[in-house]
């Protein structure tokens, strides 16, 4: 019979106890203050569960679970967890902990303190986004209708896939997002993946071709009568009711933490340096935010040379409150009601406009707007000088970024990197009456040698 | 007027685990100054120093932004339904 140890028995570590003994497994549970203070807690548990010294549980535990206050962390016994998956379930408050300088600079996370703590054991965390109250009455059997979800991180995989059955067997399983269409495609497709349940919440009005790319992994889509706005609003009230896991809402430090990947790659493909601009389409702001954060971590760490990034927001004309913000100099976001046809940015009240105002201005960065017509000539131009098809988001980005050569905030010849963040397939609609078949032909040479002339004389003239 | 008001998860401590309150106010100023005699120390999750809503409060009332309607001044009818969301996320 599997055995889990505990290091810490506060409100995360007693209710991770009672679940395990309530699914069969045998617990050892310590505290700093020592095994008869727990006696109370044992009794409670019955006959699977022993008081015992954080060595012991250490020792005794096939899994061991991590759930002291962070500031303690360096208390944990280190070698009699060599091998073994240890769970942590911490997060730092800097209030009870004292602060920590290397989490405050975001040189490093908590998970990475506990692990190179622990160099030989396998750290996942888990259990730190939930209050320690509903770990015993949030969870439901597999394949419940709306059963909750909860997120680890690792890096071993064979210890998250120990640490998420452990977690499917205490009841935990439903993911959810608001998106305007591209956050929705991914979260079905990564869901359909995992064997998650999903929810997907989209404006009602969204492109066909988003649509079809989330329906396709079979999630629930649900189509809210309203804008995107709406949908946020509404999905931060499931959210709290429904306890369900919305990647963008309530788990939105992990999943704006993600973002830092496109300015990683950026980095990368440049040959591990950061260009002198970059032009972001801005939505909720958060991808703009995350690409500066990302290439302020590189430079911490070394692994590119120190320097400036300009960080430019490229937003709709139709919907633009924080290149707004940005151009009026101000920090007060004003909402709007988004009209146009970039629906992928199409965000009147961006969570992270604050946030990614902050980054231009401390960059030395700008914004523009575009409008519908300047976003589709974006579009063509992408396509026909770089053979890039992209939706209607990159056309703001290349209207935006070329508004901003020609009013000198990008210099000519300063090296700029724009991000392109949606295929063209995916709103093929805006361009269906821009663009005119050439010829149609019967198939013999003759024909074809007929029409070349033709068309020769046309491009001549 | 009596409304109805949804607490989001982080402000139920004040509220007592509440996630709906009542309250009788004539408009959304007014509602913080009661909510506050009702639960002390909402208010200061809600409005800065100065009086001025917080960053990433969000006040909605029968699903329309404040911001669009006439912010804090915005008067209040029997039975409005009044949600407070923090910060909306959004994509990109």
């Amino acid at each position: 019979m599997t055995t889990i140890g505990l290091i810490g028995a506060g409100r995360i570590g007693s209710q991770l106890a009672r679940l395990a003994v309530a699914r069969g497994y045998k617990v050892v549970i310590s505290n700093s203050r020592g095994p008869e203070t727990l006696s109370a807690l044992v009794a409670e548990l019955g006959p699977d569960a022993r008081a015992a010294t954080p060595v012991e549980a250490a020792q005794a535990g096939d899994i061991v679970v991590v759930t002291v206050p962070l500031k303690n962390y360096r208390t944990v016994p280190v070698e009699p967890l060599t091998g073994k998956i240890v769970i942590d379930t911490n997060n730092y408050y800097p209030q009870r902990d004292g602060h920590i300088p290397e989490l405050d600079s975001e040189s490093t996370t908590t998970s990475e303190l506990l692990q190179a703590h622990l160099p030989a054991s396998k750290v996942v965390k888990a259990f730190n986004h939930i209050y320690a109250a509903e770990l015993t009455t949030h969870g439901q059997p597999a394949g419940t209708p709306n059963r909750r979800a909860l997120v680890i991180a690792g890096n071993d995989d064979a210890a998250k896939a120990t640490v998420t059955r452990l977690i499917d067997q205490f009841g935990f399983d439903t993911v959810a997002c608001a998106s305007t269409g591209n956050l929705a495609n991914s979260v079905a497709a990564h869901a359909a993946e995992a064997r998650l349940r999903s929810y997907v919440f989209i404006p009602a009005d969204l492109e066909s071709g988003k649509v079809i790319g989330t329906l396709v992994y079979e999630p629930t889509v649900v189509e809210v009568e309203g804008t995107y706005d709406e949908v946020n609003r509404l999905c931060a009230e499931i959210g709290d009711k429904y306890h369900w896991a919305f990647v963008n809402i309530n788990l939105r430090p992990y999943y704006a933490e993600g973002s830092k990947t496109y300015g990683y790659e950026i980095a990368e493909q440049l040959g591990w340096r950061a260009p002198a601009h970059v032009v972001v389409p801005c939505a909720g702001g958060s991808l703009l935010t995350k690409i500066a954060k990302a290439f302020r971590e590189l430079q911490d760490l070394g692994l590119i040379p120190e320097g400036r990034t300009a960080m430019h927001a490229a937003q709709a004309a139709g919907c633009g409150p924080i290149v707004t913000m940005i151009r009026n100099d101000t920090d007060v976001l004003r909402p709007v009601r988004p009209q146009t046809i970039a629906k992928s940015l199409a965000i009147g009240n961006p969570a992270d406009g604050y946030y990614a105002y902050r980054a231009v201005k401390e960059s030395g960065g700008h914004g523009e707007h575009a409008t519908d017509e300047e976003i589709i000539e974006g579009m063509r131009l992408l396509a026909r000088t770089e053979g890039i098809f992209t939706e209607t988001a990159g056309g703001v980005t290349v209207a935006a970024t070329r508004k901003l050569i020609e009013s000198g905030r990008i210099p000519r010849d300063e090296p700029v990197v724009i991000c392109i963040t949606g295929n063209g397939l995916k709103t093929p609609d805006v361009l269906q009456d821009r663009l005119s078949r050439d010829v149609t032909i019967r198939p013999s040479l003759s024909a074809f040698d007929r029409a070349l002339a033709d068309l020769e004389s046309k491009t001549v003239a | 007027m009596a409304v109805l008001v949804r607490i989001p998860t982080p402000l139920r401590s004040l509220t007592r685990g509440a996630a709906e309150v009542q309250a009788d106010a004539s408009n959304v100023q007014d509602l913080i100054d009661v909510l506050e005699s009702q639960y002390p120390g909402l208010r200061d999750r809600l409005v800065e120093n100065g009086g001025e809503l917080r960053r990433f409060i969000n006040i909605y009332i029968n699903q329309e932004d404040i911001r669009f309607l006439q912010g804090a001044s915005t008067t209040l009818k029997q039975g409005d339904e009044v949600s407070i969301v923090p910060a909306i996320a959004g994509g990109v």
